[in-house]
């Protein structure tokens, strides 16, 4: 089957490919920039009006279009830009860099969101959502401060369980199955404050982009989805500072050219100030958190660019003197562009990503602990880009990732006595290679076909266990266990990945789009938890847990109304998901060498229809979102083996974002949203076990109930500065403050309820009074100011 | 962890303010009685009991579980000796009591036992085994004002090492003038000196969190953390040793019994039913739920005199 379908692919690269080799033609390339600040731009476009044929840039702003000489009109344009149009007679190849001017401020601010590559109809892409991050920064935010995961959950199909919970749902997939990219680097815990903000620095950031389906198949790792986050690579033109004050916490961000021009930097950080401003009151507890995002470029000469990008991210909080607890990211990304020839685009990137984090307790010198768990990687990745002619992308490359998976070490004192507690690190490495092709095969139909071949060995050194299967959804115990050397392979598994996506143009606007595809996951999350949280450790597929395998279909149907002042879509999903992790009752997940024993595996599904509205221009815009959708498990030795929904799972999830600009200097935004609550499981009974009230489900149901629904309203105004002096002088320094308002109407979602006893004290012989408690994690109603600058 | 865990979410509980709890009372499923065996039994001095009862509607706060009537209860030890539980109306519901004969004690170190319930035309059983326990050497009374745990006041402290060997488990009770602290979050367990399974403290010192856990959790009608120990007051710390099954076992009882609420919920896992190690010797008959777990004890008070 695999080498089936090999050689169809093999086959269908020649056949599309074939018609267009045997004219002569010319390429025209080149990098599209902002003119104010030289930061390139990531999807404009390049649209050549007597051919009808085009191409986009990509994530480096490089573009390459090649056609038969002759007299063009090109017509080079991005989105909040003014179009630059341009005469060429072309007979020979040749670099165009094109500059664009962003249109004027004041028509800046009816600012498209939630926009995909201009135009949905046009593209070929489809379940992606792109979020421009002036969008973001006008979004009502908790406690005022934007957010880019936050913002991500207004848009159909993502979701979350709740507030403070980390990370975000996509499609029926878990947090855990969603792949983060910084630059690159992969992320492994997104969240500060356990999950109330998330880890990125909207004023670092150029690019937010959600593949939500139809992932192109230089990707791969994750089974969900994917969020391709993009730096800003920082203003070659001339120094700037940008940043804010907030209720939370303060940033800032500077960029300036390095050697104009040629080169420049952006250094963006953030802290927290809580601690601050509560110190007399904390006595010893502490909170906070921190990151710095930075950046370099330099351009070497006209064929290659390199680029230096890092993450440093870290919470802390502190309970007594010196106790607490710790997490934090880091990652670094060095990339290297290089043009071997106006057709054959390549980037070589060498990354590393780091989570850890770090608990600590006692600060008596005989009685003390530590806690420390980690997670690192180290990727090379090479990927090129061959632009055959205007009907033909090959992208093709290889990626190669080494995994370490420190699980728990902890050493301390007790009563004096030192001790040392160490799980064997835990060792993996990932191979990719792929190959795809973006075809316009005609007028109407285009095809991004490609295909992923990954390979995941779990290796040595370290111990591997064996587990019986005595009695399904209890623990197993160890039967044998086997020491391996360095390098020696436990357990290997390759994989085949196919990917697919097409659009069948109806007319100028309206489109039919379908994909198709598969995604293997070969590290998993491992969170037992109602919220993922920083303590859930990361373990790879082994000897015992088989990696993660999930296949999407989805079809959609896309429409522009009334000249494009509107933008419509209706997607529908259906997933099929393999090697689902799950956990036996009573799992330990921390500080077990035996932990693969308390896992459990099997099936998932998830399906649903997505439809969305956007109002894209005016002074009231928005979108309207409405996502209908199930996503569930099967198990063996849960739900008695039946179907039981998702944690995530939400049937229905209505949102609304709108924008309204009231007057020059006042615009007002707000957010809606309300979804299904979540399912959680109830017990049916209870029974006394030495003085103390046990809840028992005795049907053996699993997420059998759903919480309230969930419903919420925010609201935030800002207002510009002035931006004329008193004297009449334009003011260099621009500014605007931001007035939110979260949950509006104070209303107490439910985040779980629990069942227990009542504080009391109960008596032998006594019945022991129970009760269920539903904990609200944002209760009331949240205000904050903040005030942000640029100058 | 459950108690690093509990360390943190109390402060942040704190913090978080903004959180909130609410009573509620959410429609639950229906589902019939089941059987629940709640068999501790400890070699030491004096009668034993099993209590056999009936599960109640989980939202049921009026009524005291029904006895399980009728049954023959007996536990025999891998030497041939059989204990008989007789049924005792006069204690409450669903007793069957062992009283020893002279000075007679249950159980010895080293055996094996096996709990078998007739009831109905079915039989139930379940085994244990009375595993070593180590001394509690001495109890201490130490004065904190600047522990988040605790009240400011007087906190009692026990010492005692892990039996040599690893996989030892113990269940530390406390008696606080003379009542048994039995909250869900009073419920201190060991595997070996540690907190944990599959962490190396074979033999050693208890660690801290074990030797703390014998402090009341206490607050008064402001939510305001009590002092652990007064003047006046008295302590017992007995230790009993459990098997692992029924470490794991209590595990999974604190787990869904000592619930965090407000922001703690953001570390909370949704509840799961608690395993068991009583079986119905078939397979399809009717279900069962609690737990026969055989201990040696070992004990010391002190009375605390500022």
């Amino acid at each position: 089957m695999q080498k089936k379908q090999l050689v169809i692919l093999v086959l269908l690269f020649f056949i599309l490919q074939g018609k267009s080799y045997a004219q002569s033609k010319v390429t025209l390339s080149g990098y599209v920039k902002d003119k104010s600040n030289g930061e390139v731009l990531i999807g404009a476009t390049v649209y050549v009006k007597e051919i009808s044929a085009g191409a986009s840039t990509n994530v480096y702003g490089f573009y390459s279009l090649t056609i038969p000489p002759g007299n063009y009109t090109f017509d080079i344009s991005y989105v909040g830009y003014q179009t630059h149009r341009q005469q060429l007679q072309l007979t020979k190849n040749l670099q165009l860099d094109v500059d664009l001017n962003s249109e004027s401020s004041q028509l800046q601010e009816i600012v498209i969101v939630a926009d995909e590559e201009h135009d949905k109809v046009q593209s070929l892409e489809m379940s992606t959502t792109k979020l421009d991050i002036k969008t973001i920064m006008k979004m009502p935010a908790f406690l005022g401060e934007a957010d880019i995961i936050k913002s991500l959950q207004m848009t159909p199909g993502v979701s979350t369980v709740g507030e403070g919970a980390s990370g975000f749902n996509v499609r029926g997939g878990s947090v855990g199955q969603n792949l983060l990219l910084l630059d690159e680097a992969p992320v492994f815990n997104s969240s500060h404050m356990l999950g109330f903000f998330s880890a990125f620095n909207p004023d670092a950031v150029k690019d937010v982009k959600l593949y939500k389906g139809g992932i192109p198949a230089r990707y791969g790792g994750r089974l969900s989805s994917l969020l391709d986050i993009r730096m800003k690579e920082g203003n070659n033109k001339e120094t700037h500072v940008q940043g804010g004050i907030g209720t939370v916490f303060s940033r800032i961000a500077v960029e300036s050219p390095i050697v104009k021009d040629k080169g420049s930097f952006i250094i963006a950080g953030r802290r927290s100030y809580i601690d601050v401003l509560a110190a007399p009151i904390l006595n010893n507890f502490s909170l906070n958190f921190y990151d710095l995002t930075a950046k370099a470029n330099y351009k070497l000469n006209d064929k290659n660019k390199v680029y230096l990008s890092g993450y440093l991210g870290r919470d802390n909080f502190g309970f007594a003197k010196g106790q607490g607890l710790s997490w934090g990211s880091q990652t670094g990304t060095f990339r290297w562009n290089h043009l071997f020839n106006q057709k054959l685009f390549s980037n070589l990137s060498v990354i590393y990503s780091k989570y850890d984090y770090k608990l600590k307790f006692g600060d008596n010198a005989n009685d003390r602990l530590n806690w420390k768990s980690y997670i690192n990687n180290f990727i090379v990745k090479s990927e090129f880009s061959y632009f055959i002619n205007s009907n033909n992308e090959l992208n093709f490359g290889g990626e190669l990732i080494s995994y370490t998976f420190d699980p728990a070490n902890t050493s301390g004192k007790s009563g004096g006595e030192e001790f040392n507690n160490k799980i064997s690190k835990k060792y993996g490495g990932e191979a990719a290679a792929f190959v795809s092709n973006t075809a316009h095969i005609s007028k109407a139909i285009s095809v991004e076909y490609g295909v992923r071949l990954s390979n995941f060995r779990y290796m040595g050194p370290g111990p591997a266990y064996t587990f019986n299967d005595t009695i399904r959804g209890k623990r197993r115990s160890v039967v044998s266990e086997r020491d391996y050397k360095r390098g020696e392979t436990i357990a290997s598994y390759t994989n085949w990945e196919p990917r697919l996506s097409m659009n069948f143009k109806i007319n100028n606007d309206e489109a039919i789009k379908a994909s198709y595809n598969r995604t293997v996951q070969y590290v998993h999350l491992v969170s037992n938890t109602v919220a993922s949280n920083p303590l859930d450790l990361w373990t790879p597929s082994s000897n015992n847990i088989r990696p993660q395998v999930g296949d999407q279909y989805a079809l959609g149907y896309f429409r522009n109304l009334s000249n494009n002042k509107w933008e419509a879509s209706v997607e529908g999903y259906y997933r099929a998901l393999d090697n689902q992790v799950d956990y036996i009752n009573g799992a330990e997940l921390l500080q077990n060498k035996y932990l693969e024993g308390d896992l459990l595996s099997g099936k998932g599904r998830a399906y649903g229809l997505e439809f969305y509205l956007q109002r894209k221009t005016g002074r009231l815009n928005g979108w309207l979102s409405y996502t209908l959708s199930r996503t569930e498990l099967k198990i063996d030795g849960i739900n008695r083996g039946e179907w039981y929904p998702a944690l995530y799972d939400q049937t229905h999830n209505f949102k609304l974002a709108a924008f309204y600009e009231i007057n020059k200097r006042w615009s007002v935004s707000s957010n809606f949203v309300f979804t299904t609550g979540t399912p959680t499981t109830t017990p049916t009974s209870k029974y006394y076990v030495q003085g103390i009230a046990v809840p028992h489900n005795a049907n053996e149901s699993k997420n059998n109930y759903r919480l309230t629904n969930y419903n919420r309203l925010d609201l935030a105004f800002r207002l510009e500065g002035k931006e004329i002096k008193r004297n009449g002088k334009p003011k260099k320094r621009r500014d605007y403050w931001v007035f939110s308002v979260y949950n509006l109407y104070a209303r107490r979602n439910a985040f779980v309820v629990d069942f227990k006893q009542t504080d009391k004290r109960f008596s032998t012989g006594q019945v022991i009074e129970t009760e269920a408690v539903r904990s609200s994690i944002l209760g009331s109603i949240v205000p904050a100011i903040s005030y942000n600058y640029k100058f | 962890m459950k108690y690093f865990t509990l360390y943190s979410l109390v402060i942040m509980a704190c913090l978080f303010i903004l959180a909130c709890e609410d009573v509620i009372d959410p429609k639950l499923e229906k589902a019939d009685p089941i059987m629940t065996v709640d068999a501790w039994l400890v070699s030491k001095p004096g009668e034993q009991l099993i209590q056999l009862t009936w599960s109640v509607a989980y939202d049921d706060n009026d009524e005291y579980p029904p006895g399980v009537k009728g049954a023959t209860v007996s536990v025999l030890d891998n030497e041939g000796k059989m204990y008989e539980f007789i049924e005792d109306s006069q204690k409450i519901n669903g007793t069957y009591v062992w009283k020893p004969v002279g000075s007679e004690v249950f159980g010895k170190i080293g055996n094996t036992y096996t709990l078998t319930i007739n009831y109905n035309g079915e039989t139930f059983s379940a085994t244990s085994k009375i595993n070593p326990v180590p001394a509690v050497d001495s109890i201490a009374f130490e004065y904190v004002n600047d522990d988040p745990m605790f009240a400011e006041g007087y906190r009692a402290e026990f010492w005692g090492n892990d039996l040599t060997g690893e996989g030892n488990t113990y269940w530390i009770k406390t008696y606080k003038n003379g009542t048994l602290l039995n909250k869900p979050s009073e419920i201190n367990i060991a595997y070996d000196a540690g907190i944990s399974t599959n962490t190396q403290n074979d033999g050693k010192v208890f660690l801290p969190p074990i030797r703390l856990a014998i402090n009341p959790n206490d607050v008064d009608d402001n939510d305001k953390r009590l002092p652990a120990y007064r003047s006046g007051d008295s302590v017992y710390v007995e230790i009993n040793s459990i098997t692992l099954s029924a470490y794991n076992y209590l595990n999974e009882v604190i787990t869904n019994t000592n619930r965090q609420t407000g922001v703690g919920s953001l570390f909370s896992t949704a509840m799961s039913n608690v395993s068991t190690n009583v079986t119905n010797n078939d397979t399809k008959g009717s279900p069962v739920v609690g737990f026969f777990n055989t201990a040696a004890a070992s004990g010391k008070g002190k009375k605390f005199v500022k």
